[in-house]
């Protein structure tokens, strides 16, 4: 109650102080007529790094589709009598590995690897949560109170934690490493999806649509879920580049994807072991990496600026 | 349009002249305390557009007086005060002088500025909780900057704390100053900000909106104690857009619009003779209550509803303001409760439309039950508007909420034109939805706002599958039409209208599917006074022309009186007196109708007595007893309306 | 209510999670493929002898006839007299005996990586807070934003090429003394000092903009008195919800970078446990972990109590305080990091700084 009475009075003060702005708004009458969407997006536009940054996940996600065709040889073949060549060397643009592979045909099936387990992993989480979290968001009572209690009993669980009793458990295929990924991932979506359902069904625009007769599953459709697609956008950029990392940990942990597919956490652990001789092993991947994880970064802060207006900078 | 105001006729060029002899000599200052001069405000944003927020203001306080700044919201009022103490973010940029005793506070250095702040200028905010530090003991709050100031320190500046706790009249002010702003009520809480400003002992006290954010039984409480520092000499500029308060506390009245000083002059003077014309408009628009009607007066009783008096806003000013708000009821004799709570109509029960019975509401929260609503019994008959008013935490929201089943009731029933509303499902309920609609307190909040007007409109229509595509948007033209939004701007999203027309949307919405009741919910509380009274015009008129009913939730006395058939007073979810208007405002009995009625400064006449104490409870025992026909009492066992002494 | 009957109730609750996260952990080891003495099977060539002497425990507790809930009683009475038996994978040495040598060793780098985290990120949030929209702040935010999109063993490698292979200053794995400690300290500070600071920002913004702050400025307050008494002390008093997740998520082992530097602490441990299939170890560690993580969200709450005059007086009426006034993406530092928003009620907006990946070690 009070904090009502709160921002009331704030706005209410910001309102005096913003007057001028507010005057100058009027004055630009013609306001182009807008949905959210369209205008979280020319708001993202605007952020030419952001936009750079998705731009470039565009570029990666071609690469990884095409890597069968850019790589210029198998990552599987071993040459051991071409082991550890530094780069440039017969043709092998990045060297060969501990094995004689070429590294740089291995970083693009890695790529592919990350953003294949990167999205499909979200894909999961997202659809899990969307809708356990709408369902418990709307309905409240006991599926509600179930949500809270199971989420409550996974945040003991470290973060990677539960992802690694999961690969255990169903082993080391690409399929598994998905669904262990998504699995540990789409609670703290589901609170997510659940808390924003909860922020909206309080809001006299939702109770006015209740009022107007419109059904509970019609409400959380063409009410709730659009003007959920920005925030949850924000999360799902992410936590993309989260699953990444946690891919890649697995493997560095020896219980990512099966050899001989290659991840960026097994070139890493595997290039570790002759850092100090052979350091061009680590630092490839390790800089694709990094420049994947910016881009996403980069992307959800846009996204964020772009979607969520009652930031403290628009203040 | 704001410089046409500016440079507006006669009393405007008054304060012009003020200004020049202001200007001539350092000595023209005695007498005023305060004196401000070309003040303008300038906001810089960050892409280095600059819109201006004041243009011009000029005024003057005198020693030990009182000045009201009167304005809307975005009239640069609250920015011109904090303009002044060099409170604003340093985007903006101030320009003009401010002379405090001679000295200009805009030309001050920092740390002179500093000793004036406090010292020889109290500031008291809109809203106590965010104003107060909620981590900080009153105690730390009160007497810091006596330590800043070298006032006091120590167990002395403790007892000056004390004793300004005291001076606002809050309770055991020695153990009331070691908690927290938070464990305190409202009401005490502005009047421990009040004591944080003066307890430095400063000359002057600027007041921004200090009891907006009030009930109104607290507002008096809290106006009060400002007006007893102005009988003790303290000068005072109080910011308020209410002009009863400005008339009640002020002597002079400053009336702000977009920037500009419109209009400068005595308060009575201002009231009585206003020379502006958005001064006239100000005036006209503002509701008083009027108590003076009596149901004797049988002949407004009968009047028609658009042929009276009534609408002081198409009213002249000419007439004698005592009496602005004229009777304009229908028929009230051919309708009361009954003991059951029941409209009992001349035809017998034929013409209610709705009828509750019993309801109740219990909250189970966290901290406890929350009892919002109990036992309330009431019926509305065909295109009456029953009125429900109460101060926060009545009931009365959740009230509207199970009338229109948006909150699940704990005990009764609502019966609407035969139906059970409570245990109507599916497609039943879904036929009731379509004639009961709901008006919300916050337009923008409660429409769609990814869909255009015109779609929010339709969407009702749309949802109960009425006409085809191309019938309901010709519809939805046709109800915006109704309420005055432009055909060419239908297209256009909830957030490209102004707050007035976002509520006029919100009506056509609630229209949409020709409701016979409209539940309104402080349908005007968020809007400014000339926009309420626009609203308020379109409800009546509307009603008048549709033949709603309408259940009209409120906490603005003036307001319900001005559109309500009968009225329902509520308060800890207990209905306490229940009567036709004109009577309820000629002859209210119950002891807590009459402090509701009492705390309402009206602009014209004399503001009544007042001996209500808000912090003490509203004792909500006792039984509903019918002391007239149509008119309810809630009256303890021994036949005395109200709370027992205590 | 009492304090005092609150902690009892929370350390109920405490207990009770706990048996259920057992229950959970125990649960899905049962689904692993391959029991213990399949384990035990492919072990025995290298263990040697060993297994027959030490083995007859691990068969008793184990054992292919022994019903999955006598196993499960068996190890929680173990855990609850810090007595859990002998592990698969070495059967002379107990999950105990390897989980009290490995704790000091992450405790070792946490302790060090928190106060860092801490002495860096508090200045800077605060820096950028007073100087929002000038360049500092820009720039600070950039980098931070950056920052924090990187996981920490990414920034151990950086290191490890900067300082161990171009430079050769530092050792590149191992854990054999002090110098080995710079490494991971500092890679596994960075990322929580970057949230951190964006913390302390936008909480010291947050506090800047409420009226209470303009209040005292018109009771004549100077800039820095201001500042100090009533910004500063206010954004800090939830800065303890971010220090206590930070401080567990490090003390529960930095997994990855122990992995990469072969640092021999619990994290290492677990992964070990995790390769090996070893359930005792695995129930063990996972059981550790989760009680660790509890008692410090209980120690965060009752801090907060204690520092917040309005939760710890609605702790007295008996509210539950544990919910809605903390910064609800805190309670989550899962793999998904992000903002899960809070319980629909109460509280303060997370702030901004939340919303991006958590502390991903």
């Amino acid at each position: 109650m009070s904090d009502g009475v709160n921002e009331l009075a704030r706005a209410g003060l910001s309102k005096d102080l913003a007057v001028g702005g507010a005057l100058g708004a009027g004055s630009g009458k013609g306001v182009r007529a807008q949905s959210e969407l369209g205008r979280g997006w020319a708001r993202f536009k605007r952020n030419k790094l952001a936009l750079g940054s998705l731009i470039f996940i565009g570029v990666l996600v071609a690469v990884a589709i095409a890597a069968p065709w850019l790589a210029p040889m198998s990552y599987t073949e071993q040459d051991l009598a071409g082991r550890l060549l530094p780069p440039l060397t017969d043709g092998h643009m990045l060297g060969t590995d501990q094995l004689g592979r070429d590294v740089f045909s291995r970083l693009l099936y890695s790529l592919r690897t990350a953003l294949m387990i990167g999205f499909s992993a979200e894909l999961v989480a997202l659809l899990v949560a969307l809708i356990i979290g709408l369902w418990a968001g709307w309905r409240g009572g006991k599926a509600e109170s179930l949500l809270m209690s199971f989420t409550d009993v996974m945040y003991a669980f470290p973060s990677y934690l539960f992802s690694v009793l999961l690969v255990v458990i169903m082993g080391r295929s690409v399929f598994a490493i998905i669904l262990a990924i998504g699995i540990a991932g789409w609670v703290t979506q589901a609170r997510l999806v659940r808390a924003q359902v909860l922020k909206m069904k309080n809001l006299e625009y939702v109770e006015a649509a209740r009022s107007i007769g419109t059904g509970g599953v019609a409400i959380t459709v063409r009410h709730i879920l659009p003007n959920a697609v920005g925030p949850l956008l924000v999360t799902t950029s992410f936590a993309i580049p989260g699953a990444i990392i946690a891919e890649s940990g697995l493997a560095l942990m020896g219980l990512g994807v099966a050899p001989p597919t290659p991840s960026w956490g097994a070139m890493i652990i595997d290039g570790y072991t002759y850092v100090l001789a052979h350091p061009h092993l680590i630092a490839a991947p390790l800089a694709l990496f990094s420049l994947t994880m910016l881009a996403f970064t980069w992307t959800g802060d846009g996204l964020r600026d772009a979607f969520d207006s009652s930031e403290e900078d628009h203040a | 349009m704001s410089r046409n105001w500016a440079s507006g006729r006669d009393k405007h060029d008054a304060v012009h002249n003020a200004a020049s002899t202001g200007r001539v000599g350092a000595e023209a200052v005695t007498g005023a305390l305060l004196s401000v001069r070309e003040l303008a405000v300038e906001f810089r944003n960050r892409r280095g557009e600059v819109s201006a927020a004041v243009n011009r203001l000029d005024m003057e306080v005198p020693v030990g007086g009182a000045v009201a700044i009167v304005g809307e919201s975005g009239s640069g009022k609250t920015v011109s005060m904090r303009a002044m103490l060099r409170l604003l973010p340093e985007t903006a940029q101030v320009s003009g002088s401010a002379l405090l005793a001679g000295e200009d506070l805009l030309a001050l250095p920092e740390p002179k500025l500093r000793a004036v702040r406090g010292q020889q200028v109290g500031m008291v905010f809109q809203n106590a909780m965010s104003a107060l530090n909620p981590t900080r003991t009153l105690k730390v709050q009160l007497t810091e900057h006596l330590r800043w100031h070298g006032i006091a320190t120590g167990r002395e500046a403790t007892q000056r704390a004390v004793e300004a706790l005291d001076r606002v009249g809050i309770p055991e002010p020695a153990e009331r100053i070691r908690m927290y702003p938070f464990q305190l009520s409202g009401g005490q809480r502005q009047r421990a900000m009040i004591a944080m400003a003066i307890v430095a002992g400063p000359q002057l006290l600027i007041a921004d909106e200090p009891t907006t954010a009030l009930d109104v039984t607290v507002q008096r409480q809290v106006l009060d104690v400002l007006k007893q520092l102005r009988e003790d000499g303290m000068a005072t500029v109080m910011i308020t857009h209410d002009l009863g308060v400005a008339k009640y506390l002020c002597d002079e009245v400053v009336v702000m619009r977009h920037g500009d000083v419109v209009e400068s002059a005595p308060v009575r003077t201002f009231i009585t003779n206003a020379q502006h014309a958005y001064s006239q408009q100000l005036l006209d628009t503002a509701l008083d209550v009027d108590t003076t009607a009596d149901e004797r007066d049988t002949s407004f009783a009968t009047a028609d509803k658009g042929a009276t008096t009534g609408a002081p806003a198409r009213g002249a000013r000419t007439e004698v303001p005592a009496v602005n708000v004229g009777e304009q009821r229908r028929d009230v004799e051919t309708s009361r409760i009954d003991e059951s709570g029941t409209t009992v109509t001349a035809e017998g029960y034929a013409t209610e439309l709705i009828w509750a019975q019993d309801l109740a509401k219990v909250f189970h929260g966290r901290g406890g039950d929350v009892h919002a609503v109990t036992d309330v019994n009431f019926a509305i008959a065909a295109r009456e508007t029953l009125g429900v008013v109460g101060e926060s935490g009545s009931g009365k929201s959740t009230l509207a909420r199970l009338i229109t089943r948006l909150v699940e009731p704990s005990a009764g029933s609502v019966s609407f034109d035969g139906h059970d509303m409570l245990t109507a499902a599916g497609r039943e309920l879904k036929g009731l939805r379509r004639r009961v609609q709901m008006v919300f307190q916050n337009p923008y909040a409660s429409l769609l706002p990814h869909l255009t007007v015109a779609a929010n409109v339709h969407e009702p229509l749309r949802v109960h599958g009425v006409g085809s595509k191309a019938e309901r948007e010709a519809r939805a033209v046709e109800l915006l039409d109704l309420v005055g939004i432009p055909r060419e701007r239908v297209n256009q999203y909830p957030r490209q209208f102004s707050g007035g027309q976002q509520q006029r949307v919100a009506i056509a919405r609630a229209l949409a599917l020709e409701p016979e009741l409209l539940v309104c919910d402080e349908p005007t509380s968020a809007l400014d006074v000339s926009i309420q009274a626009q609203v308020l015009d379109l409800l009546e008129d509307l009603q008048s022309r549709l033949g709603l009913s309408m259940l009209f939730i409120t906490h603005n006395l003036a307001v319900a009186q001005r559109l309500c058939d009968r009225i329902i007073v509520m308060a800890s979810g207990h209905i306490m007196e229940t009567a036709s208007t004109p009577r309820l405002f000629g002859r209210p009995q119950h002891p807590y109708t009459q402090a509701l009625l009492a705390a309402v400064l009206p602009i014209h006449g004399e503001p009544p007595p007042w001996t209500h104490n808000p912090d003490v409870a509203v004792d909500t025992s006792g039984e509903l007893v019918e002391t007239s026909p149509g008119h309810w009492v809630r009256m303890s066992v021994n036949g005395r309306a109200g709370r027992p002494e205590r | 209510m009492t304090v005092l009957s609150y902690l009892g109730r929370r350390l109920v609750r405490l207990v009770l999670s706990l048996i259920v996260v057992s229950i959970i952990t125990f649960g899905l080891l049962q689904l692993v493929p391959g029991s213990f003495s399949d384990l035990a099977d492919v072990g025995s060539t290298a263990l040697g002898d060993q297994t027959s002497a030490d083995g007859g425990d691990l068969v008793g507790r184990y054992g292919d006839d022994v019903p999955a809930w006598e196993q499960y009683v068996t190890f929680m009475q173990g855990l609850a007299t810090w007595d859990m038996g002998p592990t698969y994978k070495y059967p002379q040495t107990s999950v105990e005996e390897l989980i009290g040598e490995a704790f000091p060793v992450s405790l070792s780098l946490a302790v060090p990586a928190t106060l860092l985290t801490l002495v860096i990120a508090i200045p800077i949030g605060m820096l950028a807070a007073v100087k929002k929209d000038r360049l500092a702040d820009y720039g600070s935010i950039f980098t931070l934003t950056t920052i924090q999109a990187l996981p920490g063993y990414l920034f151990a490698l950086l290191l490890v090429l900067i300082f161990s292979v171009g430079l050769g200053w530092l050792p590149v794995r191992g854990w054999n003394g002090p110098e080995y400690m710079i490494i991971p300290v500092v890679a596994l500070a960075v990322q929580p000092t970057a949230q951190l600071a964006r913390y302390v920002r936008s909480s010291m913004l947050e506090a800047l903009r409420d009226e209470y702050v303009t209040a005292a400025y018109a009771k004549g307050g100077a800039k820095r008195t201001v500042l100090v008494r009533h910004v500063l002390r206010n954004s800090l008093i939830p800065l303890v919800t971010v220090v206590g997740p930070i401080f567990a998520a490090l003390a529960t082992g930095t997994v990855f970078v122990e992995v990469l530097l072969g640092i021999p602490g619990l994290g290492r441990l677990f992964t070990l446990a995790a390769r090996t299939r070893d359930m005792p170890l695995l129930m063990g560690t996972t059981l550790f972990f989760a009680a660790i993580l509890m008692v410090l969200n209980l120690i965060v709450d009752l801090t907060y109590g204690l520092l917040d005059p309005r939760i710890r007086h609605e702790q007295r009426r008996g509210g539950s305080w544990r919910r809605s006034k903390r910064p609800a993406f805190l309670r989550d530092s899962q793999v998904f990091g992000g903002d899960s928003g809070d319980d629909g009620g109460g509280g303060k907006r997370p702030p901004r700084a939340g919303a991006g990946v958590g502390v991903s070690l």
